[in-house]
Formats: structure tokens, sequence, C-alpha cells
């Protein structure tokens, strides 16, 4: 009989699984991604040298240590929610986010994301700094893998956003990187999928600039897209994601509702400061 | 919000109690229902592992025939001997569908898979080898023997280059799969587009003269050779010099540029690579690209000087494009080779900056190939680059059809490497940004 009842068990897991699995569209298991500390290329001097340390039986060199930037990582993502990530300095948010995006490769776990997604990382990077704005308009979201013909109808929202209109037939060498980044903004988030990651964008400009970003996350949210932020302004969160995930030395230390986490989070903070005053 | 939570318990009189609680609705995302799914692309994929058998077979074939009459040492019967009837490609098709006729019922018996793991496929290759011999046995008995045994090394050569080796790099990589990177890559072709259009604008954006530039810079090159050549330096040639070596430079400046273009394609974007991820044989592309409307503007230069010299475009120019493409899958598999290799290991750019030394003094540039002793000129026979120059060298000056007995190598060397190079730099790909 238990064996009858493990059966029907397992299947009614297996449906119910099925079912989460139809909703969720970032799923992240066991994601660790593993760095060397130092200079990992092999040369010949290197390779010499330890020859010679290991005849002479001494430690060889330790400049293989391997350091973990994400360890163990494992959490999903459903459709239309909007998830913040938080965590110190080098603990790997932005590694995370390439992993997700497709950038970076884990060094083991699995990671699946299903639908188009893009990454809001490097918003300066694709352009070419001899071209005018409009063209690298085009350049840049072609990259994002959006087709000039598509841009055509958006262009003028693109430049209003960006608040670039007076310049945007001039070179992006004689932007002001501001400017580069407010155009870069503008681009990606006209052009975004149904899956965003997002790293530190909403510190792109000046105050003004900084609240119509989170007007239009606000929107995109609304649309029922599915985002990732990656941020260091915690006054931001609340607002626009609902839960958090609070990566702590590469490993998730928490993933729940903004507010607990937040707390936790502010809690650590505080002590650290404390630490680092000396009390 | 949609989650099922579910418990059983088996309750003692044996039955099973079973308590769904709270199940929502079921949406399936639209995403998974467009995205195409494996097995809707499985029997397209088995043909395709058919045509690959086959056309590893025919390239073996040609490449056989290439040895048994151009090369010194393959001559082993009479120069007029017929190396490749018809009837071998009916028997290769045949070997082929044999082959796999078996290898079905086989794996029918056990269990039923449709497409084949690269390891078998080259299993079914070997089959194919063999059954293409026994055929040729016995529906050709005038084919030469030692042709079939040429036949045989290069089909599995061959094999085990396209088939093999493919399939063993790196296995964990995503983007192993050619047949699916070449969809995203064909998505990606409006990025390729316009991102050459903006390199080739930004290229001569702050001259004086502008895009000019672009039609005055080969124009002026050719000036300066044809200065050289013809006033200083006479060479004795039944061409005029500047005509004889113009031609051949023209090809090698393609291979060239787009060896030393595409190594740096890579290093030379590596922040975006960091930030943005999109197709990275876009770059590689890319540096073709632009190597290929050099050639197309130097071109331009060609007809030019050789029309000052009274040699103008003849009918047999309809090669010129067919040579140009063996050249540029022989060049753009390398690239592709090359501008990953060069990320692994960092020596390569300077290895291969003597190598293209020593390849540009063996490539029959400077000097016509009867100036080359009898015993060397078996190195001019294996080089790819050399023979689809003096391919081009025969149809442009001397306005002869290029001699297909000899082309036969570079097609099929080509192709092979632009498969390789291309799997190679797929199987790579995911590394790159690790890799600053």
């Amino acid at each position: 009989m238990t064996a009858i009842t493990q059966k029907i068990q397992a299947g009614i897991r297996e449906e119910a699984a099925q079912h989460r699995a139809a909703e969720a569209v970032i799923i992240a298991e066991q994601v660790t991604k593993q760095y060397v500390r130092a200079e990992a290329r092999a040369s010949l001097r290197h390779e010499a040298l330890n020859l010679v340390r290991r005849a002479l039986r001494r430690p060889t060199e330790l400049h293989a240590q391997p350091f973990n930037a994400l360890q163990n990582v494992t959490f999903t993502i459903n459709r239309g929610e909007s998830v913040a990530v938080i965590g110190r300095n080098g603990s790997g948010k932005t590694t995370l986010l390439r992993i997700l995006s497709g950038i970076l490769k884990p060094s083991s776990g699995r990671v699946e994301v299903r639908g188009r997604s893009s990454a809001l990382i490097g918003l300066s990077a694709g352009f070419l700094p001899e071209m005018t704005g409009r063209k690298n308009i085009y350049l840049n979201a072609a990259l994002f893998g959006t087709p000039p013909r598509q841009i055509d109808p958006i262009l003028d929202d693109i430049i209003d956003f960006a608040e670039i209109r007076p310049f945007i037939d001039t070179p992006v060498k004689n932007y002001s990187s501001g400017m580069v980044l407010r155009l870069g903004f503008s681009v990606a988030v006209h052009i975004l999928p149904d899956i965003v990651f997002i790293d530190e964008a909403l510190s792109v400009g000046d105050a003004a600039f900084q609240e119509k970003c989170v007007d239009r996350m606000a929107r995109l949210k609304a649309e029922g897209r599915t985002l990732l932020f990656v941020s260091h302004d915690l006054s931001r969160i609340p607002g626009l994601c609902e839960r958090t995930l609070w990566l702590h030395k590469g490993r998730l230390r928490m993933d729940g509702p903004t507010p607990i986490v937040l707390e936790e989070y502010e809690d650590l903070m505080r002590r650290i400061a404390a630490e680092g005053r000396g009390e | 919000m949609c989650y099922a939570e579910t418990c059983a318990r088996p309750v003692p009189d044996g039955f099973v109690k079973i308590e769904i609680l709270a199940i929502g609705h079921i949406e399936m995302p639209m995403s998974s229902l467009a995205l195409p799914t494996l097995t809707a692309r499985l029997p397209k994929r088995r043909l395709a592992q058919m045509v690959a058998n086959l056309l590893i077979l025919i390239g073996a074939h040609l490449i056989a025939v290439q040895i048994r009459l151009r090369i010194p040492w393959g001559l082993a019967l009479g120069p007029e001997y017929d190396g490749q009837p018809i009837g071998m490609y009916v028997v290769f098709i045949g070997a082929v569908d044999l082959a796999y006729g078996m290898a079905w019922i086989v794996a029918r018996a056990k269990r039923p898979r449709r497409i084949l793991a690269p390891h078998k496929q080259f299993r079914v290759l070997i089959v194919a080898i063999g059954l293409a011999w026994a055929g040729a046995l016995v529906f050709l008995p005038d084919l030469s023997q030692l042709q079939m045994a040429y036949f045989t090394v290069t089909a599995v050569v061959l094999g085990v280059c396209v088939i093999v080796w493919p399939g063993r790099i790196n296995r964990g990589a995503t983007g192993r799969d050619v047949y699916t990177a070449l969809i995203r890559l064909w998505a990606a072709r409006p990025l390729l587009g316009l991102w050459l259009r903006l390199n080739i604008q930004s290229r001569y954006s702050q001259t004086v003269l502008g895009i000019l530039w672009i039609v005055l810079l080969p124009l002026a090159t050719s000036g300066v050779l044809a200065l050289a050549f013809s006033q200083f330096l006479r060479v004795k040639s039944d061409v005029p010099f500047i005509v004889f070596f113009f031609c051949a430079l023209l090809m090698w400046g393609l291979f060239n540029q787009g060896i030393f273009n595409g190594m740096g394609a890579i290093r030379a974007r590596m922040e975006l690579i960091r930030q943005v991820a999109f197709p990275r044989e876009v770059l590689v592309l890319l540096a073709i690209g632009e190597a290929l409307i050099d050639l197309f503007f130097t071109l331009i230069a060609l007809i030019i000087v050789n029309a000052l010299h009274g040699i103008w475009p003849n009918a047999q120019w309809v090669y010129l494009p067919a040579l140009i493409g063996i050249l540029l899958c022989l060049t753009l598999g390398l690239m592709f080779f090359l501008s990953s290799l060069s990320l692994l290991v960092r020596d390569i750019p300077q290895l291969v900056s003597v190598v293209m030394q020593l390849l540009f003094y063996l490539t029959p540039i400077l000097y016509p190939v009867d100036a080359i002793p009898e015993r060397f000129r078996f190195i001019v026979l294996l080089n790819p680059v050399g023979l689809v120059i003096q391919a081009v060298r025969e149809v442009v000056i001397y306005a002869r059809p290029p001699d297909p007995l000899t082309l036969y190598y570079p097609i099929v060397v080509g192709l092979t490497l632009l498969y390789m190079g291309y799997a190679f730099f797929k199987a790579n790909e995911e590394r790159f940004a690790d890799l600053t």
C-alpha cells in the first residue's frame, strides 16, 4: 500500500511542480561562479617556477586558489514579479545578473530564463563615439535585438525621454557622461522585452531624471513585465518590488517580502557600521 | 499568483486520501508556446545529418581526385584516366542511405531515437565509407583502387574534423548546437548590417575627404605599386609585372586583413562583450565585412590599372565571385579559430604574424608557380590560398577558366574549416567575458 501511496504522492508533486514551472520564468538552481584569485593564465615562467618548487618539495604557488563569487544560489521568479537584489559590495549581485542575462556562464548549476530578456548593465558600452546620437540609438537598439524599422516609430519618444533633443545630431564623443547614460537608458527602456534585468540603472542622471526613471519602472511593472533590480538605493525598493533577494558573500542569505528582508539587511548594516566605528 | 499545495496521506484502512489545496488558475506562458520545440525540428535534423554524411563522402572523393590527378606523386595510372565517373555519386547516395537504413534498424530494435549522437553518426559514416568502396568495386571496376584509398583516408579525416571533434569540444556549452546558433545569427543580421555601415562611416569621419578615402586609398596604393614596378623595378614576365602582382596581392589582402582584424575582433570589444549579450560572431563577421568592402574598392583600382596595360575585364570574370567565396570560407574559418584562440592563448598574435609572413612567401604572389623547383612544387599545391590565388590570376590576366581539379581541395578545406571554426567559436563563446 505504501508503494502506491508514494507513487500517487510523487505524481501529484510532479503535477504541482509542473503548474508552478509553467508560471516560473527565471529559474536558478545551485548557481555557482568560481574565479581564481590571482593571475590564472599559465605562463612559462610560472610553470617553470612551480616545477622547481615541486622538485625541491616546497609548496607550489597559491595563485590558483578559487574564490566563489556565487555559491549555490537557488531561486525562482514567476511571471510578472518584480524582485530586488541587495547586498554589500562584492556580494555577487552583478555577477548574478550577468549570468542570468547569458553574458557569463555559471561554473556549475543551471540557469533558465524563459522568453526574451535583456540586461541594462553597461548602458554606454555599445556606443560608437564618432557617430551621432541618432545613429547610435539605432545601433544600441540593434545590440539589444531590435531591428531599425521597429525604432523609427518610437525614435522621438526615445530622444525626448533622454532630454537630448538639441544634441541628437552631435557625435556621442562630445556628450557629457550623463547624456550618454541617459541616452543609453532611454533606448533600453523603450525596447524592453518581457524580462528585464536592471543593474543600478536608477542612478542615471539627476534627481528629476531619476524620478522619471522610477515612474517608467512602475509603468513597466504595471504592464506585467518581470523585473529584477540590483540596487544600492534602498529607499526606491519598497515602492517597486514586493520581493527581495539578499546576497551575502556569494550566498543567498534571505529571500522574502521586501520589508522583512530590508529590515534585516539594515540591521546588519548598522551593526557593521558600529563595528567599524569601534564600539 | 498560482500555486498548488498537495498532500496525500495513507489512511489506515488501505485507501489513500488525497487533498489538493488551493489550486489556482493554470496559465501557460506565451513564450514557452512561441519557442520552437525540439521535436518539431527532429526529422529535418535527421535529414541534415544524412546530407552531412553524403557531403563528407563527396568532399573526400573530390580531394582524392585532386590528389591523384594534380599532385605529382598521386599519379598512379595514366593522366588521361577519368577519375570521377558520374556513377560514383550514385554509389555515394546508395551507401549513405544503406548505412542510415542499417543504423535505423539497429536503433529501432533497441530504442527509437531519431537523431544520432556524434559518435554514432561517425560510426554510420565509417559503414558508409565501406559500402561506398564495395559499391565502387562492384559497379565501377575501372576506378583506381589507389584513388579509393585516398578517398577512404580523406573521408575518415573529414569525419573526425566535422563530426567527432565538434561533438567533443566543451560539451556543456549551450551554443554548441550550430543549427540553433545559425538561427540566432540570422535574427541578428540587422545588427550586422547597421554596425558595418556605421563602422565604415566612422573610420573616415574625422578626415577632410571623408568617405572618398575608401576609393582613393586603394587607387593611391596601386599608383605607388605601378610606379615602383613599371619605372624602377623592371621584372621580366609575359605580362607587365604590376598586372601579374596586383591581382594576387588583392586576394592576399583579403586573407591578410581578415586574419589580423579577425584575431583582434573580440579583444578590441571586450568592454561590450562583458556588458551586453549579443551573438559574438557578429564581431568576426564585421571584420570580414570590412575586408570585403575594401576588396571591392581595390577591385576597381585593379580594373583601372589593368586597363592601362591593355587588359580588360573578360567573360571569365563570372568565376570571380565563386573564387572569392572559396577564399572567404578559408579566411572566415581561420578567423573564428584565431579570434577565440587569441583570448585563450595570448601568444597566438605573435605566432600568427610570423606564420603569415612565411605564408606570404610560400604563396605564389611575387613569383609564378613555374619559378619553383619541381621538387618543392607540391608545397604550392597543398596551400589552398595559393591555389585560389592562382585561379584568380588565370581568370583576371589570361582569361582562362579556372581548372576545377585544382579547386576541389580549397573548396572542401574551406567549408570544413568554416564549420570547425564556427563550432569552436560557439563552444568557447560563453568564456569570452571571463577572459579579459
